[in-house]
């Protein structure tokens, strides 16, 4: 990991400089106040001025980034508290390897003034660091007054405060003056302590934050799972040891590495750029080297959540829960198949006792009851098969465009004679000109046929109205609506959000004597409508006063009348467990 | 009046539908599946009710089979199996199998209804 801020220990500098500076600067306020009355006051004036400007350096060296911004800063603000003609300060950016030297004229001096200054300050720093620094490739920069090369005074007095940090020289500042013995030890020596101090300080905080660092590299290694980070411009700032071994990568990769490693089957680069500017954390499998894994990406904001420092991307193993799953959902459908087949004999043998069967009462109600019964199990295996299906997401919807009105009439028709056995009656209102819709019939009626059994089912009284007609929004025809109406027992509006869940089946409905069913026919028909692009739903003013449920399939977009569309399967994406 | 073989190992279903179709007034005879081949290619029945899952050899093995042989290539077959959405269906079809029934959704005066039908359209094997 890199840290390459240093912004908690630049606080401390600036707060142990403000600090200590202010300090020391009233200490000696006091005394001279002490030795010369009148002096004193101006002292005392100036000294406090000083101390002001220092807080200032603290407070706005409090939100600087790096060792060169400070050595600016310092500066700056330098010039206020000793005379000069210039201030000057030589940065060393091991960043981007370049020398940065600036100048600051108070006064107006000439050309050579600032050249020897510059030579000065450079000689200096090849002192310092032992190695020569020529003046070649420095970038310069001169502002304040006016040079006027017809003066010619030296330089007659100059102070060099080095800026050191965890033992490296960062930068120099220099004040220089026309003027002789304007830096003697009183005026200076406070400043040297300052600067020691500071770098002391920072070099321990150093020290703490590499323990950190390390502290927080342990942590990250041992996740159970991988985890990388890059900062803004992509770079790898964190990798740990799971995710490498999980990609095959080296000790120290690139981000180039596992790009490459992880290509074809995600494009990580795509996934962070994503991640960066939208701000959502994604979430996708893939397949990798006959392992299932789960990646999550999202951004890091920095501390003021103002804006985004880096992208964390997490691997998460899940083959072995994958596995689980199909086995699981394996061993459902084996167990419905060895169910369906002795369902079926018993089915069947009914069926061909059935003539014989007429001749006695006895026989002909007790195979009524056996085919019943046997047949209701037979439906519960089917509805078994098809939940296993919805959470394993293999459930198929094969739609096509089709009549939607013409099956809700045949469907309706077929519940007739049961509900004609309730002195129910049924409607069937289908909007004049209703557009094709695109759906699977088969599983739509299955959906009709459990909304309408329900529905029947559930009163005593009164009608069934089941009706089809377009909805419209914003000017186009975008689904058609349908719904079955009853004047049953109703729903509570608690009751309501459970209804289509796997154990929707209400006390209130089995209280009603209906028939042993599985409940499990709402949470399949919400499936076979999602999976088809539909919504359902259902409106109940409450226990005793009738419910209405609705549902939307798709209008196809083809006419039927053009070239014979191939049907298109949609595998529903795995139900969440409800 | 056909000959019917039927390839179902299910002894409780074997019986039921071959009691339908002798109801129906068919012949039946039910075979084992690791005779099937052999027996269907020297009966030469009319038609062939073959189970796709079964214990010793697969019915679609059982299909491509007599389906290769020239004896065997006209026979119509219908497939019985438990599971809609098998790929073994597509497969069966494109062996050339006449058809399939879902066991568990065919009442046996339907599966009758269905061998009528299939009997109708192929014309008898030679006798």
């Amino acid at each position: 990991m890199d840290f390459t801020t240093l912004s908690l220990g630049l606080v401390t500098i600036i707060g142990t400089l403000a600090g200590i500076a202010g300090y020391f600067l009233m200490r000696r306020k006091f005394e001279r106040e002490l030795e010369n009355g009148r002096a004193g006051q101006v002292e005392l004036a100036q000294k406090a001025y000083e101390t002001a400007v220092l807080k200032e350096i603290g407070d706005r060296i409090g939100y600087s980034l790096d060792g060169a911004k400070i050595v600016e800063i310092v500066s700056g603000s330098l010039g206020k508290l000793l005379p000069y003609s210039a201030v000057s300060y030589i940065i060393l950016d091991s960043k981007e390897n370049k020398v940065r030297f600036a100048c600051n004229v108070s006064e107006t001096v000439s050309a050579n003034f600032v050249r020897e200054v510059k030579t000065k300050m450079l000689a200096a720093v090849s002192e310092m660091n032992q190695e020569p620094l020529t003046d070649t490739g420095v970038d310069e920069a001169i502002s304040g007054a006016i040079l006027d090369d017809t003066l010619t005074d030296k330089v007659a007095s100059f102070f060099n405060l080095p800026v050191i940090i965890s033992g490296k020289l960062v930068g120099l500042i220099n004040v220089s003056s026309k003027l002789p013995g304007q830096y003697g030890e009183k005026n200076t020596e406070v400043l040297y302590r300052i600067a020691k101090q500071a770098s002391e300080a920072v070099s321990r905080l150093q020290e703490v934050l590499e323990n950190e660092k390390g502290k927080l590299a342990q942590a990250v290694d041992s996740l159970s799972d991988g985890l990388l980070m890059v900062d803004t411009k992509y770079q790898l700032a964190i990798i740990n040891h799971k995710l490498k071994s999980l990609l095959g990568v080296g000790d120290k990769p690139e981000i180039f590495d596992i790009v490459n490693a992880l290509s074809g089957q995600l494009d990580l680069r795509t996934k962070m750029e994503e991640a960066i500017s939208r701000g959502e954390a994604s979430v996708l499998e893939i397949n990798f080297k006959e392992k299932t894994l789960q990646v999550f990406a999202d951004r890091v904001m920095d501390r003021e959540n103002t804006k985004p420092i880096g992208v964390v991307v997490l691997f998460h193993d899940i083959t072995d829960a994958r596995a689980l799953e199909r086995l699981k959902s394996d061993f459902t459908s084996m167990m419905v198949h060895e169910l369906r087949a002795p369902l079926t004999s018993i089915k069947s043998s009914v069926e061909i006792l059935k003539p014989e069967g007429q001749k006695s009462e006895n026989t002909k109600k007790y195979l009524g009851i056996i085919d019943s019964t046997s047949q209701i199990m037979l439906e519960l295996v089917n509805d078994l098969l098809d939940v296993a299906k919805l959470e394993s997401g293999k459930f198929d919807i094969v739609a096509a465009s089709d009549d939607l009105g013409a099956v809700i009439k045949e469907r309706a028709e077929s519940f007739e004679p049961v509900a004609a056995a309730k002195s129910l009656k049924i409607t069937v209102d289908i909007e004049e000109g209703l557009p094709q819709g695109y759906f699977d019939k088969i599983r739509t009626k299955q959906v009709l046929n459990n909304l309408l059994s329900n529905a029947v089912k559930y009163s005593e009284s009164g009608a069934i109205t089941v009706s089809a007609k377009k909805e419209v929004v914003n000017g186009s025809a975008v689904d058609i609506l349908v719904s079955v109406a009853d004047t049953g027992i109703g729903i509570d509006a608690e009751d309501i959000p459970k209804l289509f869940s796997r154990f929707g089946q209400l006390a209130a409905g089995r209280k009603a004597g209906a028939t042993k069913s599985s409940g499990l026919g709402l949470f399949i028909a919400k499936g076979i409508v999602e999976g088809q692009g539909g919504k359902i739903w259902c409106q109940s003013q409450g226990a005793g006063s009738g419910s209405t449920f609705y549902f939307t399939v798709p209008i196809a977009k083809v006419e039927k009348r053009t070239a014979r569309e191939t049907p298109i399967v949609f595998s529903t994406k795995k139900v969440a467990q409800a | 009046m056909a000959n019917i073989i039927i390839v179902e190992d299910d002894i409780n279903l074997a019986t039921i539908y071959k009691q339908k179709l002798t109801e129906g007034g068919h012949s039946v005879t039910v075979v084992s599946d690791s005779e099937a081949v052999k027996q269907i290619l020297a009966a030469k029945p009319n038609l062939v009710l073959l189970d796709i899952l079964m214990p010793n050899v697969s019915g679609l093995d059982i299909l491509r089979e007599v389906k290769a042989d020239p004896m065997g290539s006209a026979i119509p077959v219908i497939l019985l199996t438990n599971v809609a959405e098998d790929v073994s269906i597509a497969k069966g079809l494109q062996y050339g199998a006449y058809g399939y029934l879902l066991k568990s959704e065919t009442t046996p005066d339907q599966v009758l209804s269905r061998v009528n039908m299939a009997l109708e359209e192929t014309v008898p094997a030679a006798p």
